[in-house]
């Protein structure tokens, strides 16, 4: 459950100089999903204000991924809506999808065409001209450092470059609002800060992003704010002051989500 | 633990079980591929019953004079060809070949090579091809009477296994030819298969068109080519000549061996490969097809699409096959003097091209999503796909019409085949613009959960092949109708009359195909993307 959003969403507009932006940059209600008759996303209500940098974190199997799919047009969701800058994710998706960029968690590329290609495509996908094409796919291959292996074909990446190569494909269109299922996944950690500094500009600069991830210490240190989801609910969601209180936030995180074991496995797992 | 190796035995036990394990779930977890085998199954049982059926006949049919034996001999021979022959080719041409065993998916584990190849061969029996192609093979002993039943029992054990073992090197070098990264390993496995397949039934064929009945002495010298010769011994036997059946079987044996010993090579070969390579790596800047396609969303998915054309080899594979066809046809249409077969090709080539579209999607597999995040309306998709084909079917199509016409020296047939072709070319295209949206077929996905099973994949092709053909043929009548009609009563009006019916039936079909298909695909892009999801990772 989110606490006053809009007047949240409103201040965040106001600190990142977004004046005119009367809603928030995504805003899920109500959202439910099962597969058979186990529960994925069990009723999440969340509000993401413009301008900021949004941490989604929770166990495996907490619906991160399903959430995000839903949220991005990508998985019919059973019940509830998605609104992006107050655009029906599912009854305009076009108009919706058109200014969300989506880095999507397991699922394959077109992975015959190079690098340079691919960004190429989806640039072409979405409608950019030639040129502007052109021109983007160099700037981002630069900035993901992946220009030597601009003329390899996907399939001979690396995962962290699959990765890299994915996010510069959700960047081409210059998106409003970036959604990124775990983007840092088996990026290496000059990269990975690399990245960290392009969201952190992209997101002063009035954009807004969503990031799914495992690492606490990353979210705590990247996002301004933060939900924790388990189980398919959202268990708390604010500005990451908000949320961890006086402690960490993965002690906040431990603190609601349980399950810390406190043995250390079994006998025949120690090292003699 | 219990880390030591497992006997012989018991691992070929294992893998079984864990073949059929495997079948068990997905067929339990999909019903639509249960229904799909269980129709397979039906399609099988159907067509070797009228095998065993016709062999039983031609037993008892005829007497024992000399004609009728040699009748007979022909008739097992040719048979038992086209029987093998088509063991080896379904891998070349179909992706949804059981590939549970893959030796690539156990390389991790310590089986030996051996041990493996026993454990395919022995999939391969239990499964109701192989069942049923053994029932088929027993059943021709019913042809011959006296010392030639024992023989053709004995020999049917060996042909079925060469069969088998052909299907798994067929399998095993397209995997080879897949995993290659060298354009040049790829064209010399692929040399090599169609010198195996090709070249001993062409010199066969060179051979017995020299004999005073072309036919039957073009059977008579394949009875001896090596796919066949295990096949002849029992009518051999039959007709007096012992001495040279037990040249024929000792012959057959060697090819057997020939076979496992190549199969065995390749196997080794493909263990040491990690994956598909997905192409050799261009300069920066090079875009190929994107470059200069029109800069548009439909643009884009044309030009990736032709980009898969030459670079997937799931895809490769069927442009290498499809030239095949025309190829055989013309050959035989001037060899049993059959000019309508040479005539005929062009609409049938132009019919069979755009069936690879079927399943397009599929082969995305979740990639897809790549598309659907995008606001890509379905039509473009549709015309994008479309196009793909259409740039490579097309041409192709006008010079199989040609080359055909040509050869039998009926080049004044040119305007009715072009239309019928047009017609059929891109009514196919729009029927399956429309099927391709709804169907998403189960296809493997090399790399991808190493134990996912395909079973029913190639039905799903084959019955959709089926359904997509007879629709075509059944819109395109307004075209085929009046193009038959001046081609057999040679009215040129007429034929010029179809080029432009032709021409524009096809352009409705697809224009109406690309809008329905384009509405489904806007309506149902989301649960493709799940049920892409749920068969490939």
């Amino acid at each position: 459950m989110t606490r006053a959003p809009t007047a949240r969403a409103r201040a965040t507009q106001a600190r990142a100089g977004v004046v005119d932006e009367p809603t928030a940059a995504l805003e899920l209600r109500g959202l439910r999903k099962s597969f058979g008759a186990k529960a994925a996303v069990d009723g999440v209500d969340l509000t993401v204000p413009g301008g900021s940098f949004f941490g989604l974190v929770g166990p495996n199997g907490a619906g991160k991924t399903t959430t995000l799919s839903m949220a991005t047009g990508l998985l019919r969701p059973d019940a509830g809506t998605a609104r992006v800058h107050g655009l029906d994710v599912w009854s305009d998706p076009f108009a919706a999808k058109r200014i969300i960029g989506n880095l999507a968690d397991g699922v394959e590329l077109f992975d015959r065409l190079t690098g340079e290609q691919l960004i190429v495509y989806t640039g072409l996908l979405f409608g950019l001209d030639r040129a502007t094409v052109a021109s983007r796919a160099s700037d981002l291959l630069d900035l993901l450092d992946l220009t030597s292996s601009a003329g390899s074909p996907v399939s001979d990446y690396s995962a962290g470059m699959r990765k890299k190569i994915g996010l510069a494909a959700a960047l081409v269109h210059s998106p409003r609002l970036l959604v990124l299922d775990e983007p840092f996944e088996s990026v290496d950690p000059v990269s990975a800060a690399n990245i960290r500094d392009i969201l952190a500009g992209f997101a002063r600069s009035g954009g807004t992003v969503v990031v799914s991830s495992h690492s606490m210490d990353l979210v705590q240190r990247m996002c301004d704010h933060v939900a924790i989801v388990a189980a398919g609910r959202v268990l708390a969601a604010g500005t990451i002051d908000e949320v961890r209180g006086e402690g960490t936030l993965e002690d906040r995180f431990l603190q609601l989500v349980g399950g810390r074991r406190h043995d250390e496995g079994p006998e025949w797992l120690r090292g003699s | 633990m219990a880390a030591g190796e497992l006997s012989e035995r018991a691992a070929i036990a294992l893998l079984l079980r864990l073949r059929f394990r495997v079948l068990l779930n997905t067929l339990r977890r999909n019903v639509l591929q249960l229904v799909l085998v269980i129709l397979g199954g039906v399609q099988g049982t159907v067509v070797a019953v009228l095998a065993i059926v016709g062999l039983v006949l031609l037993g008892l049919l005829g007497g024992d004079e000399p004609g009728a034996l040699l009748v007979r001999q022909r008739t097992v021979v040719t048979g038992g060809l086209v029987l093998t022959l088509g063991w080896m080719i379904v891998p070349l041409i179909t992706s949804g070949v059981e590939n549970t065993l893959d030796p690539r998916r156990l390389a991790r584990f310590p089986i030996r090579v051996g041990t493996l190849m026993r454990a395919q061969v022995l999939v391969g029996l239990t499964w109701i091809p192989g069942v049923l192609t053994l029932l088929v093979a027993l059943a021709a002993a019913a042809v011959w009477r006296g010392p030639a039943i024992p023989v053709a029992i004995v020999c049917a054990v060996p042909g079925v296994l060469i069969c088998v073992v052909g299907s798994r090197l067929a399998a095993s070098l397209t995997t080879a030819a897949i995993a290659s990264r060298r354009t040049g390993v790829r064209a010399g496995v692929i040399a090599a298969a169609l010198t195996v397949l090709v070249l001993p039934i062409a010199a066969a064929v060179l051979v017995g068109m020299r004999a005073a009945e072309p036919v039957d002495g073009v059977v008579d010298a394949l009875a001896w080519s090596p796919l066949a010769v295990i096949w002849s011994a029992p009518g051999l036997v039959a007709t007096g000549h012992p001495l040279a059946a037990l040249g024929a079987v000792a012959l057959g044996l060697v090819v057997l061996a020939v076979l496992v010993a190549a199969w065995r090579a390749s196997v080794l070969a493909v263990a040491r490969t990690t994956g598909d390579a997905g192409g050799r790596a261009v300069a920066a800047g090079r875009l190929g097809a994107l470059r200069w396609m029109p800069a548009s969303p439909a643009g884009a998915i044309a030009a990736r699409s032709l980009t898969s054309w030459f670079r997937d080899t799931r895809y490769t594979r069927q442009l290498v096959v499809v030239p095949l066809l025309p190829v055989l046809l013309i050959f035989w249409a001037r060899l049993v003097d059959q000019p309508a077969l040479a005539i005929a090709v062009a609409p049938m080539v132009a019919g069979l091209l755009p069936l690879t579209m079927f399943s397009a999607i599929s082969y995305d597999g979740t990639a897809f999503a790549g598309q659907l995040m995008a606001p890509v309306p379905g039509w473009a998709d549709r015309i994008g796909r479309a196009a793909a084909i259409g740039l490579i079917a097309g041409p192709a199509t006008v010079v199989i019409a040609v080359v055909g016409l040509a050869v039998v020296g009926r080049l004044d047939l040119l305007p009715p085949i072009l239309g019928m072709s047009a017609a059929v070319l891109l009514g196919a295209l729009g029927v399956i613009s429309v099927s391709s949206a709804l169907v998403v077929v189960p296809v493997p996905r090399t790399g991808r959960n190493p134990f996912a099973g395909s079973a029913g994949a190639g039905m799903t092709s084959v019955i959709g092949s089926y359904a997509v053909t007879g629709i075509t043929a059944a819109v395109g009548l307004p075209t085929l109708v009046p193009g038959v009609l001046a081609i057999v009563f040679d009215r040129p009006v007429l034929g010029w009359a179809t080029l432009v019916v032709g021409l524009v039936e096809g352009a409705i079909l697809l224009a109406i195909g690309v809008r329905v298909g384009g509405r489904l695909l806007d309506r149902r892009g989301p649960e493709i993307l799940t049920r892409l999801r749920s068969t490939g990772v």
